[in-house]
């Protein structure tokens, strides 16, 4: 039987009610429904008392075969005031794999996001052990934030690209080497780091090699769960990339905004010698990953 | 079908839109069938909407009064307008497609001209009433096909306007029904908030000078946490908390692009009735409307050749008996 255009659209409203009709019954809601979604909009309160909770350390029991799952590296820096700190952190055996893949599978509308969500897993150890010293130690929330960002801020700057032959290369800032590694003028260049240019959290950890925008994302990886309210701003002007800090700020320094034009003050991580409040150039700094 | 023998045969239309059986007199019981399931359709759907807008006003009025009697009120308030409004719309929409109908109705000045000339003071009420039905039956035969060729700039402002009002309509009772839906889970979420150890602490904390960021979150936590408790000697009936807005933040977070979907569900709910009413050959093109022009024509026909006759039975009566002449003269002498 041919239908009309009545009774097509007659189906199409009484179907539609049924549909709305089936929110009525329990196991079709509770999908749809995320409560985790309430859990870090309440995080965002956290600011006020940055310092975290500690969370059970995990003793890793050698005597049995699940240690072998892991491998473990040591992540030591010079603080800001010169003191070397150490933290020996395990990680599963594969993550380098892991991160690197993911990475390249980032799309370009949103490339921070799929990073930390699937690192901060890898390098939940790292923040663990981050978080049980600032705990023990009772810093302040200006002083775990020195404490992490110093941990970044200690490793030398290298170059990171996506195009597969852009080293050695010549930058407004500097010349690159074509060595990946750091160099000893400070000049390392990764290249062919697709699709953005950018390593994964865990990778920059693994390599102890990045740029600004792969700093800006590890602080954030590390300091996001701890509570702080933080963000990875960027510049389109300056091509460059730089950790934002809500809550702890003063008269002067620079900041960003995020798109409902909350202040994110801006932390130059590229190296040792910023302090948070030092002045950072560009004019258009924006919350990329909050 | 079950559901369309009752709907073809029961005549709902009749107490929203006039469907009166005697408009199909002269159709075939098939056709009569036809328009009666299209015209109770569209009532249902009314009925539904109104239905669904009275429950939404109830919804409202629990969080905003936690109170059944002033809920069920605003219930009633909200369906009565509701009930108007798309009445209103829908008979805004309910124009014949007859298009010698329709320029017959909006100027009727080609039918009534010959008989300005014309003494009418002989003419009984059964024979105007057959000339009534004499012109009925010739608009009737000369107007078989539903073809409407006119198109008016306005039509778009107004449809424009039709739209918003039910999209309006809609959104309210959108986010009425999700409240409604989600009761349970979004209470779960309150109550996880209520408990939280953070946000408790953050509304604690002092306020600092030179930190606006830092005050407002204190005042956030403070009001959030404030609105989670229910007035002294109170208990909340339907969500837990005093807040509408809040309860929607929790809806929205939660549901997040369900709840997009969810809005489009219910706009396309509300906006069928209409697009049906618009584009639907059943209305515009169908026996109802067009008999229920002709029957609007013979009235006004009629009322005008019963009135143009008294009209000149008067002026007669005023010529004879009324000597302007000497009224006249008077108001000389006076002057």
């Amino acid at each position: 039987m041919k239908r009309n255009f009545f009774d097509v659209s007659n189906i199409i409203f009484w179907i539609l009610l049924g549909l709305i009709g089936l929110f009525l019954l329990p196991y079709l809601k509770e999908p749809l429904y995320d409560e985790n979604k309430v859990t870090e909009w309440v995080q965002l309160f956290d600011t006020v008392q940055p310092i975290p909770q500690q969370d059970t350390i995990v003793v890793i029991d050698t005597t049995t075969s699940d240690t072998i799952k892991y491998a473990f590296k040591v992540w030591d820096w010079h603080d800001f005031d010169g003191e070397w700190r150490s933290i020996k952190f395990k990680y599963k055996v594969g993550s380098l794999d892991q991160a690197t893949i993911n990475r390249a599978s980032s799309t370009w509308w949103n490339p921070y996001r799929p990073l930390y969500e699937h690192d901060k897993e890898l390098l939940k150890d790292l923040i663990m052990q981050m978080k049980a010293y600032i705990k023990t130690k009772n810093l302040s929330s200006m002083e775990a934030l020195e404490y992490v960002c110093s941990s970044i801020q200690d490793i030398p700057y290298t170059l990171v690209l996506d195009d597969p032959d852009g080293c050695p290369c010549e930058k407004s800032f500097g010349s690159f080497s074509g060595n990946c590694r750091v160099q000893p003028d400070g000049d390392g260049c990764c290249e062919g780091v697709g699709p953005f240019g950018v390593y994964s959290p865990f990778e920059f950890v693994y390599h102890e090699t990045g740029d600004c925008d792969t700093r800006a994302l590890l602080a954030f990886t590390i300091l996001k769960p701890m509570g702080f309210d933080v963000a990875v701003m960027v510049s389109r002007s300056k091509h460059h990339s730089v950790l934002g800090v809500a809550n702890i700020g003063g008269s002067g320094y620079s900041y960003g905004r995020n798109k409902f034009g909350k202040k994110y003050y801006l932390w130059e991580l590229t190296s040792e010698s910023w302090r948070f409040g030092d002045e950072v150039d560009g004019y258009d700094w924006f919350a990329d990953l909050e | 079908m079950a559901h369309r023998l009752i709907l073809s045969t029961m005549n709902l239309g009749k107490y929203i839109f006039g469907v009166r059986e005697e408009y199909f007199a002269k159709v075939t019981t098939q056709e009569k069938e036809r328009q009666f399931l299209v015209y109770n359709n569209l009532s249902l759907m009314h009925f539904i909407l109104v239905g669904f807008t009275a429950l939404s006003g109830v919804v409202f009025g629990l969080i905003i009064f936690n109170h059944w009697i002033w809920s069920i009120l605003l219930g009633v308030f909200l369906g009565a307008i509701c009930f108007i409004l798309l009445l209103l719309v829908f008979f805004l929409n309910m124009t014949t497609n007859y298009q010698g109908l329709y320029l017959t109705m909006t100027d009727m000045e080609p039918i009534f001209e010959p008989y300005y000339s014309k003494d009418l003071r002989g003419l009984s009420d059964e024979e105007a009433l057959a000339t009534v039905e004499g012109e009925k039956q010739k608009l009737r035969e000369t107007n078989q096909k539903a073809i409407f060729d006119h198109f008016h700039l306005s039509s778009v402002v107004t449809s424009v306007i039709k739209v918003s009002l039910i999209l309006i309509i809609s959104a309210i009772v959108a986010n009425a029904m999700e409240l409604l839906f989600f009761r349970n889970s979004i209470n779960d979420s309150l109550s996880q908030i209520k408990a939280d150890t953070t946000i408790n602490i953050c509304a604690k904390t002092a306020q600092v000078e030179h930190n606006d960021e830092l005050n407002r979150k204190i005042v956030l936590a403070k009001w959030t946490l404030e609105m989670l408790s229910p007035s002294k000697g109170d208990e909340f009936i339907f969500i837990n908390s005093r807040s509408f807005l809040l309860a929607h933040q929790v809806l929205e977070m939660s549901l997040g692009p369900w709840k997009v979907c969810l809005d489009i569900a219910f706009a396309l709910l509300f906006l069928t009735p209409f697009i049906l009413l618009r584009k639907s050959k059943e209305f515009a093109g169908g026996i109802f409307l067009k008999e229920a022009a002709l029957v609007d024509i013979a009235h006004s026909y009629m009322f005008f050749l019963i009135s143009e006759r008294e009209r000149q039975k008067i002026k007669e009566n005023i010529e004879k008996n009324y000597d302007y002449s000497r009224l006249a003269k008077k108001t000389e002498n006076e002057a």
